[in-house]
């Protein structure tokens, strides 16, 4: 026979064609090496596939017989109402939201003020020399209700970013942890939650030393992000991002190679949401995303999708989020 | 289905009693018999999975659409009506789950990304790897394979049904629903296609 075309060398390999066809393709494949090649070459990618998978019919069998499954696993687009500290990239001043305490001040030491964000929530404070700060979410600052003379001493904990003015006669120190930010006039983001347990200080303008108190500190300049550890070391983050501190007071939430923990944690904290990981192989995850603050549907699903994984709701009303997991 | 054992000519299905029995489990479906249902599901879940599995390349998305697709079956059983092949009906079913995620994966990654200003989230990190034993074999399985997702769209149904699923040209076109004349045509163009493309594996 003449050279067998492709679509009848297909009908071969597929069992398709009648025994006339396949008795003449033999003969025509016996009669020189080079027909052989010819058809060996479409056997080899006939025949070549990856190892079959494994599938887990029993967990899916258990899963379609629970009584109340077929509702849709995916994610389903619910309207929600966030709390409207967060519906705009609204700044409140001062009180709104925050709880303020006045401690009573002894002889020495001025009395102070007390501000604390829940989850979810942040605001602005102004400060009396000037200066301001945003407090993040889950945050906890203590603030003189007087600068005195001398240094101007707020104590954080949590996350703030500072907008200090500019005096060379008064030190502007922020303690947090075991550690203290000092400047004279600069704008910087303080990050110190206790579950990190190490302080880290991102400054946009100036310069600010970061160390112990009473101690020589470290001068971290503008664009850089110091990083003080419970032992006392500093150390400068290379490859942390100046946004990734510094963004959400501007409305945005930046993340450059972060692993995925920490970015659900950040979105827990902003969203007073439950987020978890199902399954160790997605904590091994980074991101890296910039997000509007708004929201935080699309910021969920953008993520779900980047690392492929399903978004599950539970607890009362759906605050708990699991990222991830098998059905 | 044989690629190279007994012949059959092509029009007279391969496996009669089982089209036969398949369809008996459905109509058991259809009438709340749950062993029916349950060996339905033990039949084809693992062959519909895998199906899954070429479009979507995910394990866990491809369980679940087959899951859903089994569970809808469950749920709307009363009104379900019998098909002329069940194999066709499933397979296609999956088809147009694992299309229909494709397409809205894309919509919903343009929609993010246009309207909120969103860089696409990208991740990094070790994504899980299924183990590979014998290296060869399995490097031009992958080429292959990869070859294989450069088909035109219709192509490529076609050959993964036909070759992957190993179901013949007239249970191929059942699932999409077409002629077996342009099966045949497209599994010979698949295989014309992929032999200029993987000319530096086969020598």
């Amino acid at each position: 026979m003449d050279t067998p075309s492709d679509l009848l060398l297909a009908r071969y390999l597929a069992g398709e064609c009648s025994s006339a066809e396949a008795r003449d393709i033999d003969a025509w494949s016996a009669a020189s090496p080079a027909h052989r090649a010819r058809l060996e070459q479409l056997r080899a990618i006939w025949t070549a596939r990856r190892p079959p998978r494994t599938w887990d019919v029993e967990a899916m069998w258990r899963h379609i017989r629970r009584p109340g499954f077929g509702h849709g696993a995916y994610w389903q687009r619910e309207p929600r109402r966030w709390r409207p500290a967060l519906a705009a990239a609204a700044v409140l001043v001062l009180l709104a939201g925050g709880v303020v305490a006045v401690m009573r001040g002894s002889r020495r030491a001025p009395p102070m003020r007390e501000y604390a964000t829940a989850r979810g929530q942040r605001i602005t404070l102004q400060l009396p020399d000037g200066s301001s700060l945003q407090l993040a979410p889950q945050s906890h600052v203590r603030i003189p209700a007087q600068f005195g003379d001398g240094v101007r001493d707020v104590y954080l904990d949590g996350e703030a970013l500072f907008s200090v003015a500019h005096d060379a006669t008064r030190p502007f120190r922020v303690h947090s942890q075991d550690a203290v930010a000092e400047d004279i006039g600069t704008r910087f983001d303080v990050r110190a939650y206790a579950e990190d347990s190490t302080v880290a200080v991102a400054v946009a303008e100036g310069a600010v030393s970061l160390g112990r108190l009473a101690a020589e500190g470290v001068v971290v300049r503008a664009g850089q992000i110091g990083t003080f550890a419970p032992s006392g070391l500093v150390g400068m983050s290379p490859e942390g991002a100046l946004a990734d501190y510094l963004g959400w007071a501007d409305g945005r939430l930046h993340f450059e190679n972060v692993p995925l923990p920490a970015v659900l944690r950040a979105i827990g904290r902003w969203y007073d949401l439950d987020v978890r990981i199902a399954g160790p192989a997605l904590a091994t995850r980074s991101i890296t995303a910039e997000f509007t603050l708004g929201a935080p549907d699309e910021m969920l699903r953008a993520l779900a999708l980047a690392v492929d994984a399903r978004l599950t709701r539970s607890g009362t009303g759906g605050r708990i989020i699991t990222l991830g997991g098998t059905p | 289905m044989f690629a190279f054992g007994p012949l059959r000519d092509s029009g007279v299905p391969a496996d009669a009693s089982r089209h036969a029995r398949e369809l008996e489990w459905f109509d058991g479906l259809r009438t709340g018999d749950e062993p029916a249902f349950e060996a339905l599901f033990r039949a084809y879940a693992a062959p519909l999975c895998d199906f899954a599995y070429s479009y979507l390349e995910s394990e866990s998305l491809a369980q679940e659409i087959v899951q859903d697709l089994f569970a809808r079956l469950w749920e709307r059983r009363d009104t379900l009506e019998r098909p002329r092949s069940v194999q066709a009906y499933l397979f296609g079913a999956t088809r147009n789950r694992a299309l229909n995620h494709l397409r809205g994966k894309r919509i919903e990654t343009a929609f993010l990304r246009r309207l909120l200003h969103v860089g696409q989230a990208r991740a990094s990190g070790a994504r899980p790897v299924p183990p590979e034993d014998d290296l060869h074999a399995n490097a031009l399985a992958q080429a292959v394979a990869r070859a294989v997702e450069t088909l035109p769209p219709r192509c490529r149904d076609v050959f993964i049904l036909t070759r992957d699923q190993q179901l013949s040209y007239a249970e191929a076109a059942a699932v999409l629903g077409i002629a077996p004349k342009t099966v045949e045509i497209h599994v010979g163009r698949a295989l014309t296609l992929l032999r200029a493309k993987l000319s530096d594996w086969l020598s």
